[in-house]
């Protein structure tokens, strides 16, 4: 193992000391916050969400996501080269009106009828990932240099037990191919965002500013 | 298949059954507003009542809906007018989710026909199709019936409803998708009706494109270097470190110290968001500050939109001062839609600051309006009831109990809820304020006797055409050329073609110079400085609304599109115009040149001058529906037509303006296309129907 | 070891050459100017003559900075220097990274700079109404990055009718009230009038 990925995993075990289960409440430097383009009242407010995975911490800022569902169709055509928000590995579409589900009070609750705030919903790269320790034949694995859950697509037999597996919703399975659309962190959601929304940061510049 | 999904879906709403087809034939007229058409032409006759049984609707979209070009969100739905003289084909345009969803359950059209026994709305969830039954819902609003269905069905299907301005068969009404996305056009009576209240839609199936990696690099591509802001200004509002030109009148206002005001968790700046940044141009248009004026910003709370537009143009705001006024206080619209009674205020009450007050009336009026589901007509329906009001004309129609139970007072001191006591009984039905809410030219069948030839020749009301029609975007903008734009069509223009560039905010003469590239010497005017007609502006009209149908076929957001110009210094500012002929051929695998898809979209307009001809019975277009209002000659009585600070029109060269503008598209003198046109479009058919007739 | 990795230990190595390349003084001191320019142009900002001087680089004599400055003037910066371009203030020279900066934008920076109001408006409304053409609106002069106060505005259009070189400089007002600039060599008070109403009035009722 190289220099650069020990100090990347001393990095995030640090980060991950600081943002706990969370950034609502953390007190972040200026240089972080300028990092993940974002206030303290934000950070604070939860508007901001990170996944942290070995390689880069994703950032979603729900204060800047307009909900225009960019994201979603730039990774099918990215992974599945064929447009179709279903199977995206990011979904803005199934809360950007009322949150994840119409509340009561939906009329000051998340999303476009209540007070605009979206969440797009993103795989979380998971420490010991439900989908990656249900695959039976163990088409979602490890990137030993990243530690992305990354998917075997000539290994994986398109049986679901990811789609049971996820607590979040995110892998489906693609009636063309009848493979899974696990998340492998391939950034097509963030490099088209139109309000940089979705942000990646890599550990080498967050072990610069903390 | 790719592109389109190569099938359409039926529903009856007098036998609750469906049915799905193939929608291959009707590939000629590409898809969206021509394919629409085209199956209006083909099931309903002519002379069809538009709420009778045999009427029927159709929403379509096209090969590039929900591939995520930059603004592909839209679809277009076709029937016959409720609003305009002649009753003749109409399209309403309507974004959010709408699209997305129709091809995602794998249709590129549906075709919704008969009359349900009871309130009915109709769920579409793949290929699961059924007609439910929506008497829970009926009188309920547009948000309230969109919640109950997202609830039922699933907090992310799209919702298309009508509310009491629907439901009442006011001519005057829309289908609202989602938040505060309308389809106007008088669709919310057809709904009505039908005893249609909603259309649930919830699609997981894939667009196919043929090749997505160039799909990819061109999005990329019009994004970064042909884009700017809302109407594709390239121009910013105040100068910045990166531009050249900066014009006061654009929709780029995004700037630095500009900011979403009230996002959660603190101000989010706007800031300079060159070109070549994608990932920032949601920041571009602040859209309520353009909207509601400088005051908003505080109350800002971000940019919203349709589906995969990257530009954002919806204002969202939160209004604490309508905390107990309205059941919600926040709301997101655009243009007039986030404003659309205001006017009928004399005064605002401001509560905190200058201007306020204006700001809170209106987004009052617009959560009304949208929750009525009322269709404001480009502000035809405000227009129209300030012209009772000015006019004295209210007392004469109505008793004097229904009179005097309003409080007039209001209007005067600017107390919002007069808008409300106003809006309500135009929305009821049976009142007479319902009366004015039929659209001008029914307004003016019923109260001529009052009305003389004034209203409807008014510059109050700005009317394109004596049809009952509004003018958006005409004379003002480019003389001839905009005016041209709007007599193709039997309600409000909506051409953006050639308002996006006249508004661009480039400098004349960068303006004139890219234009005349392309449509020869002298087809762009300096602005509210023009000249006579000439076969070069002919030419740009004609672009104009062959783009227009090209977007609403396609589809793309005609808001934005087309590409006339960069924003970019180092491309001389010149866009590119076959960027919709790239897309298709990345999209569909064949190649189309920009030629052949502008030919595409003439043959949609020769079929849609064919019905309006079939229509209005005549071949006399011109002075049967080709009818411009006296106020667009008398505009500025001062000052002598052909000269610096005006726009008026002059009666013998808007004639000749006519003529040349037929000449482009092979219609004869008066206005009809000719069977040798319609057969160079294919259209043999629409000639033999035409000659049958005796209108050939 | 993978591609990666090899690639990261190859980076590694190869850094420290790029610092080993010796820059003569006039080189590092050219190199250090470009940089203070840079930053201030990237804060949408021109430097004075006077700034650049109060803030010189550590170690750049005032003698190379004239030298290097002096050179700028003459469009041959030189090294670094090749993408600072000068704009002349009535009261200083102004610099900034044409890169990053349009000559328009600095034009006007400096005109700010200069704390001129009169010249500011003057000049603006001159370019407004020979390039667009249009009136230049007050609250144009209000906002971004202007930032003059109404009382300021209003002020400069009284004072500029007793100045000789204003004389073209005129106000006209739109039907909601709306006031603007416009220079009577470039267009006519009319037509300054009529752009203003479709802009200020028109527009906004059917925008």
């Amino acid at each position: 193992m190289s220099k650069g990925i020990m100090n990347r995993e001393y990095t995030r075990r640090e980060f991950m000391k600081l943002t706990g289960k969370g950034m609502a409440g953390v007190a972040l430097s200026s240089s972080l916050l300028k990092l993940f383009d974002c206030t303290q009242a934000q950070a604070e407010s939860g508007q901001v969400k990170v996944y942290p995975n070995s390689e880069y911490v994703l950032v979603v800022n729900k204060a800047k996501c307009t909900g225009c569902q960019r994201c979603e169709v730039n990774c099918t055509l990215t992974n599945d080269g064929k447009a179709q928000p279903y199977l995206s590995r990011i979904n803005a579409r199934d809360n950007f009106q009322f949150g994840p589900k119409v509340s009561e009070n939906y009329l000051t609750a998340a999303g476009f009828f209540g007070n605009w705030s979206v969440e797009p919903a993103t795989c979380h790269q998971c420490e010991n990932a439900p989908c990656m320790l249900a695959c039976p034949v163990g088409a979602i694995y490890p990137d030993p240099l990243t530690s992305v859950r990354l998917l075997d697509q000539d290994k994986c037999i398109g049986c679901g037990a990811c789609v049971a597996a996820c607590p979040f919703g995110m892998p489906k399975i693609d009636p063309d191919n009848g493979k899974s659309t696990k998340c492998i962190a391939c950034g097509a959601c963030v490099a088209g965002c139109p309000t940089s929304a979705l942000k990646i940061v890599l550990w080498d510049e967050i072990a610069a500013a903390m | 298949m790719n592109g389109w999904t190569g099938k359409l879906l039926r529903v009856n709403l007098t036998t609750g059954q469906s049915a799905v087809e193939s929608s291959e034939k009707y590939f000629d007229y590409i898809g969206g507003k021509g394919m629409a058409n085209r199956i209006i032409y083909e099931e309903v006759p002519n002379g069809t009542e538009p709420t009778a049984p045999e009427s029927k609707i159709v929403m379509a979209i096209g090969p590039n809906t929900g591939t995520n070009a930059p603004c592909s969100g839209r679809t277009t739905l076709a029937f016959l007018s409720p609003f305009t003289k002649y009753n003749a084909i109409v399209d309403a345009h309507v974004g959010g989710d709408t699209a997305v969803m129709l091809k995602g359950c794998g249709f590129d059209a549906m075709i919704i026909e008969g009359v349900a026994s009871g309130p009915a709305y109709i769920k579409v969830v793949d290929d699961e199709v059924s007609v439910e039954d929506a008497s829970g819902l009926w009188g309920k609003t547009t948000t309230e019936t969109t919640a109950a269905l997202c609830e039922k069905h699933g907090a992310g299907v799209n919702v298309m409803s009508i509310g009491k301005a629907g439901e009442n068969l006011l001519n005057l009404s829309c289908v609202i998708s989602g938040v505060a996305h309308s389809a106007g056009g008088g669709l919310g009576k057809l709904f009505g009706a039908k005893k249609l209240k909603a259309i649930v839609l919830y699609g997981k199936k894939a667009t196919k494109v043929a090749d997505p990696k160039r799909l990819m690099e061109l999005n990329n591509y019009i994004m970064s270097d042909l884009m700017g802001a809302n109407n594709n200004h390239v121009v910013p509002t105040v100068p910045q470190s990166w531009a050249q030109y900066s014009n006061k009148s654009t929709r780029w206002t995004g700037h630095p110290g500009l900011t979403w005001g009230a996002a959660e968790g603190g101000p989010i700046d706007t800031g300079e968001s060159a070109p070549g940044q994608p990932t920032l141009m949601g920041y571009r248009t602040q859209k309520a500050v353009f909207d509601h004026g400088p005051v908003a910003e505080k109350y800002t709370v971000k940019m919203v939109g349709c589906t995969s537009c990257p530009i954002r143009c919806y204002g969202g705001v939160n209004v604490p001062m309508l905390e107990g006024v309205t059941p919600n206080t926040t709301h997101a619209n655009t243009c007039i839609g986030n404003r659309p009674y205001v006017g009928l205020l004399k005064n605002y009450q401001d509560v905190h600051d200058e201007g306020d007050g204006k700001l809170t009336a209106g987004v009052y009026s617009a959560i009304l309006a949208d929750d009525y589901g009322l269709w404001d007509n480009y502000g035809e329906l405000n227009a129209t009831l300030n012209y009772f009001i000015n006019n004295g004309l209210m007392e004469k129609i109505m008793t004097p109990e229904q009179y005097n139970e309003i409080d007039w007072t209001k209007r005067d001191t600017g107390d919002m809820t007069f808008i409300k006591d106003i809006l309500e009984r135009v929305v009821d039905g049976k009142h007479p304020l319902s009366t004015l809410a039929q659209g001008a030219y029914y307004v003016d069948q019923q109260y001529h006797d009052l009305l003389g030839d004034d209203y409807l020749n008014s510059s109050a009301m700005t009317l394109w055409g004596l049809i009952g029609a509004k003018r958006h975007h005409g004379n003002e903008c480019a003389a001839q050329v905009g005016m041209l734009t709007n007599i193709i069509y039997n309600r409000d223009g909506m051409c953006h073609t050639i308002v996006n560039i006249t508004g661009s905010g480039l400098p004349y003469e960068i303006q004139r110079n890219i234009v005349e590239e392309h449509f020869g010497e002298g087809c762009l005017d300096k602005p509210r400085n023009y000249t006579r007609m000439n076969e070069a502006k002919a030419r740009f009209a004609k672009f104009g609304v062959v783009r227009q149908v090209l977007h609403d076929s396609f589809t793309l957001c005609n808001w934005v599109w087309p590409m006339t110009f960069s924003p970019r210094k180092e491309r001389g500012y010149k866009g590119d115009l076959s960027a919709e002929a790239k897309l298709m051929s990345a999209v569909t695998g064949t190649e189309w040149t920009e030629e052949e898809l502008d030919f595409a979209a003439e043959r949609v307009i020769q079929l849609h001058r064919a019905m309006t001809v079939k229509s209005v019975g005549s071949r006399d277009m011109r002075n049967l529906h080709d009818v411009i209002p006296e106020y667009a000659y008398n505009t500025e009585p001062d000052v002598p037509v052909f000269t610096e600070g005006t726009v008026k029109m002059e009666k013998e060269d808007w004639q000749l303006a006519l003529g040349m503008f037929y000449q482009q598209f092979g219609w004869d003198e008066q206005g009809s296309p000719t069977r040798e046109t319609l057969e160079k479009f294919g259209l043999g058919d629409v000639a033999d129907d035409l000659a049958a007739s005796n209108l050939l | 070891m993978d591609e990666q990795e090899k690639m990261d230990l190859t980076q590694q190595e190869a850094a420290p050459l790029k610092d080993e390349v010796q820059l003569s003084p006039r080189e590092a001191a050219a190199a250090a100017l470009a940089d203070l320019l840079y930053s201030r142009t990237a804060h949408n900002k021109v430097s004075s003559g006077k700034w650049i001087c109060q803030h010189a680089p550590q170690g750049v004599e005032r003698a190379l900075l004239d030298e290097l400055l002096t050179a700028v003037d003459a469009g041959r910066g030189e090294g670094a220097l090749e993408h600072i371009a000068m704009t002349r203030g009535t009261k200083d020279r102004y610099y900034y990274d044409a890169s990053i900066m349009t000559a328009e934008y600095a034009r006007l920076d400096a005109l700010l700079e200069d704390k001129d109001i009169l010249k500011t408006i003057a000049s603006v409304t001159r370019s407004d109404c020979k390039l667009y053409p249009r009136p230049t609106e007050f609250s144009k002069m209000m906002g971004y990055p202007f930032r003059f106060s109404l009382d300021e505005v209003e002020g400069a259009a009284a004072r500029m009718q007793l100045h000789d070189e204003y004389q073209d400089i005129g106000v006209v007002q739109a039907s909601n009230g709306a006031k603007a600039f416009y220079s009577s060599q470039h267009i006519k008070e009319g037509y300054a009038r009529s752009l203003l109403e479709a802009s200020e009035v028109e527009a906004r009722e059917w925008p």
